[in-house]
């Protein structure tokens, strides 16, 4: 027992003495750090008005600006953060590519092969937020690594390859290295042009139905009203949630020209497709849309109800319509829904 | 066998239970620190700012329904509003469910945002106390106040729910204040999960000695009450040795109800909050892992130590008691509302793992620990060698009073690369070598009253002054 306690005192002594180390450690590395930021600042201080008159101006040559040491390369990154940040123009953007090419190439290649997960999702972010075209290669080397990568990872790979190439992007989005969901596939989305949107789509039966999903929806987002038809195809899919995103985004279009080939989901099983429907005859004439509302308003699922009274009031002598179904209506549900649109007491 | 030697082999019985507990307790405190370490190493160089603008694009996001309830808040809830509704979030509504409070909350609100009564259809899908009035801001149309017939929290956020338009809502305390983006990246790990994440928890953060203006932290710093720093102290511990390694493997059963987002759908399968307890935030997550595990899907709960929510922490014994009895009857009310859950392999890890870790390291730590004090101060008048058996005793609780504290409050430090300052940073770390003198005992006591609560039934929440975070708090 003596013994054992003595073990114990020395291990709480021996922990002690350790945490007290780290303590000081610490210290040492917080004030170091501390020192560097201070570093940073005052280069930014310093130099800051020589890099806009390099960034805005005609001939203010590089080679001035080109960076002596670590430190200074850090505060130039933070400066490219703070101007991506407030500026965007195609001139500024091809500035800070050629400038970065010359002199900070190493410095974010080596950042980009870091062992540390946090700084190389740092300098994905970074390649993208500042448009570093030049650093595509080297991205869609990682790809080839034997290394696996979280999906943060794998996602900002994706997305700056899809940024800075036309068409290299499908077979990634296709055959992605790790399962990508919904959100994965919008942030994907969310970076392609529509020439790109339309590369992908000719192979449109042939995505994974997640994708399929994600671009429907995109289309609606976007307002690409050439895209129509393929929403009108999405509406025979026997993928409900497809039919629905369909139709979501034939409501965000606010088209209206084939009526007869919305109205029937009026009719649907599943309350979403009736939602949708409601919606989209918001954009349609009074006498068009008010006989498909006025059934919609009665809907037994409330969202469904709500959405049909929002629609009535948006139209053409809406607010009529709604006082005619407060005053005429024998549904309590649909007088409630409608009085709650006008914000009647 | 004499009378003096079964009391003496009783006692050396109990002094080996308590040992082979306390060594236990230090073995699972260790591991889940190792995995803290790990995964703050991974994450501390992750410069969060640079992805957070991209999310605030509506499309990746989902509208949240802010649901805060509010019993007389009229010192903190103004404070509260201005932080939510500087909030970075593309589509979000603000729902303040004045829960009958007799101060002047309802004035206050409806005077600074100009707010006019409406009428609006309520889907009542929980059962609850009567609504009387809403109102809607002129200023802020996403800005609502429910006044209803007073029936407690639990009843406060289920009207809440009950109003709420969104798929996701989000509770928060009247008196707490969130930072610009913490409503963004605590939805996040719901987004990038493609929907798997039901429910997460964000760091709730003590904010007394901080500068706050209009909702937000204009400065932050150290208080100079020991009471609070103390519990600072107690707030990191509790993250880094307890929530992060249980979430990382789906094994957490409290997030705290000052800030939580949940989905609607799963809150409305289980019924809501449970109005039988004062812990409703903790029993909702013990409910709704257990509704995963009866619908055999595959969802998660997790806790984002990311996006923080400030919250104003007592600064005197009486309220710290009635707050942590409080916190202690609530988790002794979940355990035992779902005690069919413990050690059923049928609830995976959170039955077989969790729950007999919250019962026996959390819930029933207290009063082993002081039976462990009492064993020390007995040992003494026993003899030679139960002295030696008090000195083992009283190592370990240093080693698991102080050192973890102080192992806890360095870590935090390393994580967060300037935070706290270096001399806010000496004064954590000796206040924490002190905690196992003066802070742990108390608190284990107050603690233990918790369970006795609990087996009583005694079901008030108990009143804690509060004065308000922001500056301009009425």
């Amino acid at each position: 027992m003596d013994n054992f306690l003595v073990g114990l005192l020395l291990v709480v002594v021996i922990l002690l003495i350790t945490l007290f180390i780290l303590f000081f450690v610490l210290i040492f590395y917080r004030l170091r750090e501390v020192k560097n930021k201070d570093k940073i600042k005052d280069y930014i201080e310093q130099r800051q008005d020589d890099w806009f008159d390099y960034l805005l101006g005609e001939d203010v040559e590089s080679e001035a600006l080109k960076p002596l040491n670590t430190i200074e390369m850090e505060a130039i990154d933070e400066l490219f953060f703070r101007i991506s940040y407030h500026f965007a123009s195609d001139k500024i953007t091809e500035k800070v590519n050629g400038f970065a090419e010359q002199y900070m190439k190493e410095y974010y290649e080596k950042r980009l092969n870091s062992r540390n997960s946090g700084i190389r999702v740092n300098t994905l972010n970074k390649i993208y937020l500042f448009n570093l075209s030049f650093m595509l290669d080297e991205v869609s080397q990682q790809l080839q690594k034997k290394q696996l990568f979280s999906k943060a990872e794998y996602l900002l790979i994706y997305t700056i390859i899809a940024k800075f190439s036309e068409a290299d992007f499908v077979a990634h989005f296709m055959n992605p290295k790790v399962p990508l969901g919904e959100f994965d596939y919008k942030k994907l989305l969310m970076e392609l042009d529509e020439n790109q949107i339309y590369v992908m789509a000719k192979q449109f039966d042939q995505l994974p139905e997640m994708l399929q999903l994600t671009a429907v929806e995109i289309v609606g987002v976007r307002h690409y009203l050439n895209w129509i038809p393929l929403l009108h195809h999405c509406l025979k899919s026997p993928i409900q949630e497809l039919r629905i995103r369909a139709l979501k985004s034939i409501a965000e279009l606010e088209v209206a020209d084939a009526l007869p080939l919305y109205e029937k989901f009026s009719r649907s099983a599943v309350w979403e497709e009736r939602l949708m429907t409601a919606k989209i005859f918001r954009s349609a004439s009074t006498e068009q849309a008010l006989p498909v509302l006025n059934e919609l308003i009665k809907d037994s699922t409330y969202a469904v109800r709500a959405q049909a009274a929002k629609s009535m009031k948006s139209l053409k002598n809406g607010q009529q319509a709604l006082y005619s179904v407060i005053t005429t209506s024998s549904d309590a549900f649909a007088v409630d829904v409608a009085e709650e649109m006008l914000g009647k007491e | 066998m004499s009378l003096p030697v079964i009391t003496s082999s009783v006692f050396a019985f109990v002094g080996y239970i308590l040992l082979v507990y306390m060594l236990a307790v230090i073995f699972s405190y260790t591991s889940m620190l190792i995995v803290a370490f790990i995964q703050l190493g991974k994450e501390r160089k992750l410069q969060k700012s640079l992805s957070d603008e991209e999310a605030v694009d509506f499309i990746y996001t989902q509208p949240v329904t802010i649901i805060v309830p509010a019993y007389n808040e009229q010192e903190g809830i103004l404070g509260n509003l201005y932080s939510l509704l500087a909030l970075q979030y593309p589509e979000f509504e603000i729902l303040v469910i004045n829960d009958g409070s007799s101060d002047n909350t309802e004035d206050v609100v409806i005077e600074h945002f100009n707010m006019k009564p409406i009428r609006k259809v309520v889907n009542k899908q929980i059962e609850t106390q009567p609504i009387e009035a809403i109102y809607q801001s002129d200023m802020h149309p996403n800005l609502l106040m429910i006044t209803k017939v007073n029936g407690g929290k639990a009843d406060a956020l289920n009207v809440g729910i009950n109003v709420s338009k969104y798929p996701y809502f989000c509770s928060i305390d009247g008196d707490s204040i969130l930072d610009r983006t913490s409503l963004l990246r605590v939805m996040k790990p719901i987004m990038e999960s493609n929907k798997e994440v039901i429910a997460t928890g964000g760091n709730v953060r003590i904010a007394n000695g901080y500068e706050i203006q209009m909702g937000q932290v204009v400065k932050e710093g150290l208080p100079s009450s020991a009471i609070v720093t103390m519990q600072i102290v107690e707030y990191m511990r509790a993250f880094l040795m307890g929530r992060m390694a249980l979430s990382k493997y789906n094994l957490v059963l409290i997030i705290s109800g000052a800030f939580s987002v949940f989905s609607k759908k799963w809150v409305l399968q289980v019924g809501g909050y449970a109005k039988n307890t004062v812990g409703e935030d903790m029993e909702l997550v013990v409910k709704l892992h257990e509704e995963i595990a009866d619908r055999k899907e595959d969802k998660e709960i997790v806790f984002t130590p990311d996006p923080v929510c400030w919250t104003e922490a007592p600064d005197n014994f009486k309220d710290l008691r009635t707050q942590r009895r409080r916190w202690h009857q609530g988790l002794a009310e979940s355990l035992w509302l779902h005690k069919k859950m413990a050690f059923n392999p049928k609830y995976g890890s959170v039955g077989l793992i969790s729950i007999p870790y919250f019962l026996f390291i959390e819930l029933l730590g207290p009063l082993i620990e002081l039976a462990g004090y009492a064993y020390m101060v007995l040992s003494l008048f026993m003899g030679e060698v139960y002295i030696l058996f008090a000195g083992i005793l009283g190592l370990l609780f240093i080693l698991y009073g102080s050192l973890f504290s102080m192992a806890s409050v360095l870590l935090e430090s390393w994580s967060r690369n300037t935070y706290p300052k270096i001399e806010d940073l000496f004064r954590l770390v000796t206040l924490s070598l002190t905690e196992v003198f003066w802070y742990r005992p108390i608190t284990l006591v107050w603690r233990a009253e918790g369970i006795i609560r609990a087996v009583r039934g005694k079901r008030e929440w108990g009143h804690i002054k509060r004065t308000g975070l922001s500056e301009d708090s009425e």
